[in-house]
């Protein structure tokens, strides 16, 4: 089948929180697990037991995020990047596929009027081959099968508007 | 529509090709059908479960019927998958607030 040579634009999204740049990433890495929506976007809530599940993030360049399931197995969600407290966290992204096909998630933080400008890019997308569909048929829904398998092909599609 | 059941639509490379090739141009079944090395009819149970998703529709030019993307379905793919990120974030700025009010299991 062909695949599409057109490059697929990213997704960018950008907040302010009232916390010191150091604080705000600090929340955002070893904090995860207090504030990520488990109960929709966790492996464990396609058996709905997202809440139930605890997420973590190795703190360090090569260090992984972790989903333990309940079997007692984990699943690495990402690898890290780069870790740069106060000021960077980037993973390779690849929950729901093979790490080969990972995209990455760009996360910045920098100090603003009373706190700290959060930008987040997640690029990379057209880095997932063609195989990406045999993979996606194995998913039925949710947030795995969007983040993690179609995304490449949803993100084409819908940069068609 | 559902993005359920569009993103499930084009988890079929079949179908993500025809997509492709609608966003060149309009086309009837039969044109596209000339393009892949499948049946016209396969080519048109395709194209259903695309129109069933909301990806696809058809204008009916004399007895042909053209199939083009529909703007309102891939408009709310779109909006689907930009909302990931959105929920995601904003439950971290949710959390980040409840920090600084003092109250962390706000």
């Amino acid at each position: 089948m062909p695949d599409t040579a057109s490059p697929t634009p990213p997704i960018k999204k950008s907040l302010t929180v009232p916390l010191e740049p150091g604080d705000a990433f600090d929340l955002f890495t070893s904090g995860i697990d207090r504030w990520w929506p488990k109960d929709s976007h966790s492996l464990a809530a396609r058996d709905g037991a997202g809440d139930r599940t605890r997420v973590r993030v190795e703190a360090r360049e090569g260090g992984r995020v972790i989903e333990p399931l309940p079997d007692g197995r984990e699943a690495a969600w990402a690898t890290v990047a780069a870790w740069v407290p106060g000021e960077r966290f980037a993973t390779q992204w690849y929950v729901g596929r093979d790490e080969a096909e990972a995209t990455f998630v760009d996360v910045r933080f920098a100090a603003i009027n009373g706190g700290t400008l959060v930008e987040l890019t997640h690029s990379g997308f057209d880095v997932l081959g063609p195989a990406a569909g045999d993979i996606c048929a194995n998913y039925t829904s949710g947030w795995d099968l969007v983040l993690g398998c179609c995304l490449r092909e949803a993100v084409a599609v819908a940069a068609l508007t | 529509m559902s993005y359920g059941e569009a993103l499930v639509a084009l988890s079929d490379p079949t179908r993500r090709a025809i997509v492709e090739a609608l966003r060149d141009e309009p086309q009837p079944v039969g044109v596209l059908a000339g393009r892949f090395p499948i049946s016209r009819p396969a080519i048109s149970q395709h194209l259903r479960v695309l129109s069933d998703a909301g990806l696809v529709a058809a204008d009916r030019a004399g007895t042909r019927r053209i199939y083009r993307l529909s703007p309102e379905g891939i408009g709310a793919l779109r909006r689907y998958l930009d909302t990931l990120w959105d929920d995601a974030l904003q439950a971290y700025a949710r959390e980040a607030h409840a920090l600084t009010e003092g109250d962390p299991d706000a």
